[in-house]
C-alpha cells in the first residue's frame, strides 16, 4: 500500500464512530417507517382509497386550499397505499443497466448515460446507438453534466486527469472536440458542474468549486459563442448553481440553497434575485423564502416554474412577458417536510418517496400543459393548473420502492426525472431496489401515462463507429 | 483489514443461520460504513443515519440480502443512495440559511488530510474511498457506483494522482512553515 493509500486508511481510522445502535433500534426505524407512511396517508387517505380504480381521470381543484368536490385538495405521497388499493398488475423491471441521466430533444428523440456509455435514440428508445467516447477515454470516466440540443448538437463536462474538459459534438456523437479549462479557475478542485445551450452557437457552463467550510456554494460561470470551441469567463463568483437562459443574454439561475431565482440579462456576467410573488398566506416571496424552485421553462414570452414553500401548497409561477413580472398560483401538492432535523426523531428521514426539495418531477409541455407527480400519480393539467387530473400509471411503489427523482448513479449529473415530447409520449427516470442496491431504469409511455415499459438500452452493445454516424 | 462484501462473507452467513448471525455482520460492518459515507460525504451525522438506515433496511429483508453474493456491497450501495439524497436536501437547507458547513470529524492533525480528500470530485472520492477504505475490489466498487470496472481503475488512477500532488504540496508547504 502507497503512502498515499495508508494515509486514506489513517484518515478514515482516526473518525470516531462510536458503537452501533442496538439491533432494537434498527427494528425501531422500520415500523417508524411504516408509521410514517401510515401518517402520510392518513390525510388522504380515505378519500384517496375510495377514489382509486374508479376515478380516472380524477378532477382535482386547484387553488383553493380545500377539498373540493371531485377529489382531494391536498395530495399527500400515498403512494403504497395507491399502488395496493388499485389493485393493478405492477411493472417489473430486470435487465439493464442502471440509467445515470437523460434527456429528450424531440419527438421520439432522446439521449441517456447509463452504466454502460451514451446512448442516442432516434425512435423513442426501440433501438439505441452507442456513440464513442470523447477523446477516446472512458464515457463514464468523469462526466459531470452532459446536454444535447439535438441528436447532432451535444455538450459533455468531464473532469480528466485532474482538469475539466468541454468536448463537443456536431455529428451524433461520430466525433468530438475537446477544450480544457484552467485550473487556476479552480485551484481547490470543483464540486459540480452544468452546461446548457441556447442554439448550436451560445452556451453556458457553470462549474461549482470546491467550497471551504462555511461558505456557499458559488460557481465560475462561462460562456461560448461559436459552439463550445472557444469559452470566456463571464462571472467568477456567480451567487447561482444551476442556469438556463431563455434568449441570448437572457438567463435564470438558481441561488445555492434552490431556494431562490436570479436572472441575468448580460450573458451571465450578472446576476440579480427575482421576486416571486406567492399567493396570498404562502410566504413572503422574498429571495431565498422557497424551500426550492425550479428552473423556469419559457415558450416565448411566456415562461413557467414550480415552487415549493417551507410550509402549503406547492406554487406555480407564470410570466407572460419574458420574467420582468411573475404571477403565482397555488397548487394541489403537498411538499414534503424537511428533511434536516438537528435532534429528536427526524420527521422526514424515512421518506423514500419524497418530492418537493430539489427533485420535482414537475414536467412543462407547454405554457398551459404540465405534468406533476405525487402519490404514486402522474397529474395533468392543460389550462394552465386551474384544474387537474390524475391518471395512475402501471407502476408499484409496493414492491419495487420505485420512486421518480434523483437517480441512484452520479454519471452526467442530474436530470429531470420527467420529460415529454408529445402528450402522449413521455419518458420517466425511476428508481428501484434491486438485489445490488438501488438502481434507476429508464420508462416510457406513449398512452398519455397509463402505461409504462422500460426501454433501458442493451448492456454491452457496440458503439458505433466514426463512419456510421 | 476485515474482508468486506466477500463470498466468505455469504458463506458465513448462510452457514449459521441468517438472522442469528445479522447482529455480528452489522456490528463488524457498521463502524467501517459510517467512516466511508463520512469520508464521501463529510457529515458524520448524515453518514451515521445513513448507515442505519441502510442497515435497517437489510435487516427487514435479511432472508434476501443474507443470500446476496455481498450483503455488504448492497448495504454500501444503498447507503450512499441514502446519503446522496438526503445531503442533497439537507445542502439546500442549509444553504438557504446560510448555516455552516458540519465540522470535521477529526482531530487537527488530521486535517490536511481531510481537506485534501474532500477536495477530490465526488467521484474520485468515492471510488477511492470504497476501494481503500471499505477494502472493496474494484469490480464491487464498480457494482456500487454503477459503472464499468475499466471506470473504476480510471477513475481510481486519477484520484490517487490528485491525492498525491495534494498531499505533497501540503507536506511542502508545511515544511516551509515549520522551518
Amino acid at each position: 500500500m502507497t503512502d498515499t493509500n495508508r494515509a486514506l486508511v489513517d484518515l478514515a481510522k482516526a473518525i470516531a464512530v462510536g458503537k452501533a445502535p442496538p439491533t432494537a433500534e434498527l427494528a425501531r426505524r422500520i415500523r417508524r417507517r411504516r408509521h410514517v407512511h401510515v401518517t402520510f396517508t392518513a390525510v388522504g387517505l380515505a378519500a384517496m382509497v375510495l377514489v382509486v380504480g374508479l376515478l380516472v381521470p380524477m378532477i382535482v381543484s386547484s387553488g383553493t386550499g380545500h377539498a373540493g368536490k371531485s377529489g382531494p385538495s391536498q395530495v399527500h405521497l400515498a403512494a403504497e397505499a395507491v399502488a395496493l388499493a388499485a389493485g393493478r398488475q405492477a411493472l417489473t423491471v430486470s435487465g439493464g443497466p442502471p440509467v445515470g441521466s437523460m434527456g429528450v430533444v424531440g419527438p421520439g428523440q432522446l439521449w441517456v448515460l447509463d452504466g454502460d456509455g451514451l446512448f442516442l435514440s432516434s425512435n423513442g428508445g426501440g433501438r439505441w446507438r452507442r456513440i464513442p467516447a470523447p477523446s477516446g477515454g472512458d464515457p463514464l470516466a468523469d462526466y459531470m453534466a452532459i446536454y444535447f440540443l439535438s441528436l447532432r448538437h451535444g455538450w459533455v463536462v468531464a473532469a480528466r486527469e485532474n482538469s475539466l474538459q468541454i468536448d463537443r459534438t456536431a455529428d451524433g456523437g461520430s466525433t468530438w472536440q475537446s477544450v480544457s479549462l484552467p485550473t487556476s479557475l479552480f485551484p481547490s478542485g470543483w464540486n459540480s458542474a452544468e452546461v446548457t445551450f441556447l442554439d448550436a452557437s451560445h452556451g453556458w457552463v457553470l462549474v461549482q468549486p470546491y467550497a471551504p467550510s462555511g461558505q456557499p456554494q458559488r460557481s465560475v460561470v462561462l460562456s461560448s459563442t461559436d459552439g463550445g470551441a472557444h469559452w470566456t469567463v463571464a462571472n467568477r463568483n456567480a451567487p447561482v448553481i444551476d442556469a438556463d437562459f431563455s434568449a441570448s443574454a437572457v438567463g435564470w439561475g438558481l441561488g445555492a440553497g434552490g431556494g431562490s431565482l436570479y436572472r441575468t440579462t448580460d450573458e451571465g456576467a450578472s446576476w440579480e434575485p427575482v421576486r416571486l410573488p406567492p399567493p396570498s398566506g404562502s410566504g413572503s416571496g422574498v429571495p431565498g423564502s422557497w424551500r426550492s424552485l425550479t428552473l423556469p421553462v419559457f415558450a416565448g414570452q411566456d415562461g413557467v416554474l414550480l415552487a415549493v414553500p417551507s410550509a402549503g401548497n406547492a406554487v406555480t409561477e407564470r410570466t407572460t412577458d419574458g420574467g420582468r413580472t411573475w404571477f403565482g398560483q397555488a397548487t394541489p401538492f403537498v411538499g414534503q417536510p424537511a428533511y434536516s432535523q438537528p435532534a429528536g426523531p427526524v420527521a422526514g428521514a424515512v421518506c423514500p418517496d419524497c418530492v418537493g426539495v430539489g427533485d420535482e418531477p414537475f414536467a412543462v409541455l407547454s405554457p398551459v400543459q404540465w405534468r406533476y407527480w405525487a402519490g404514486g400519480r402522474l397529474y395533468t393539467t392543460t389550462d394552465a393548473g386551474r384544474s387537474w387530473s390524475s391518471v395512475q400509471p402501471n407502476l408499484s411503489f409496493a414492491s419495487l420502492g420505485t420512486t421518480l427523482g434523483h437517480v441512484g448513479v452520479d454519471n452526467g449529473g442530474s436530470s429531470d426525472p420527467l420529460q415529454y415530447s408529445s402528450p402522449l409520449a413521455g419518458w420517466a427516470l425511476a428508481s428501484t431496489n434491486a438485489a445490488n442496491g438501488q438502481r434507476s431504469v429508464l420508462l416510457l409511455t406513449n398512452d398519455g401515462d397509463t402505461t409504462f415499459t422500460a426501454v433501458s438500452p442493451p448492456r454491452g452493445s457496440p458503439p458505433i463507429s466514426s463512419s456510421s454516424g | 483489514m476485515d474482508a468486506a462484501g466477500t463470498s466468505d462473507e455469504r458463506t458465513q452467513l448462510t452457514d449459521d443461520g441468517r438472522g442469528a448471525l445479522f447482529d455480528a455482520w452489522y456490528r463488524s460492518q457498521y463502524p467501517r460504513v459510517v467512516r466511508v459515507l463520512t469520508v464521501v460525504g463529510g457529515d458524520f451525522e448524515a453518514a451515521s443515519d445513513a448507515a442505519a438506515e441502510a442497515f435497517a433496511r437489510a435487516l427487514s429483508q435479511w432472508d434476501r440480502v443474507s443470500a446476496m453474493s455481498s450483503p455488504s456491497g448492497w448495504t454500501y450501495a444503498v447507503a450512499l443512495n441514502l446519503l446522496r439524497r438526503r445531503q442533497r436536501r439537507a445542502r439546500l437547507e442549509r444553504l438557504a440559511a446560510l448555516g455552516p458547513l458540519p465540522p470535521p470529524p477529526v482531530a487537527e492533525d488530521h486535517l490536511y488530510l481531510w481537506e485534501a480528500v474532500r477536495s477530490l470530485p465526488p467521484r474520485q472520492r468515492t471510488a477511492i474511498v470504497l476501494h481503500y477504505v471499505a477494502d472493496l475490489p474494484q469490480e464491487q466498487v464498480a457494482k456500487i457506483m454503477g459503472v464499468a470496472p475499466g471506470t473504476v481503475a480510471a477513475t481510481l488512477h486519477a484520484a490517487r494522482g490528485k491525492l498525491r500532488a495534494l498531499l505533497d504540496d501540503q507536506d511542502n508547504d508545511g515544511m516551509t512553515t515549520h522551518d
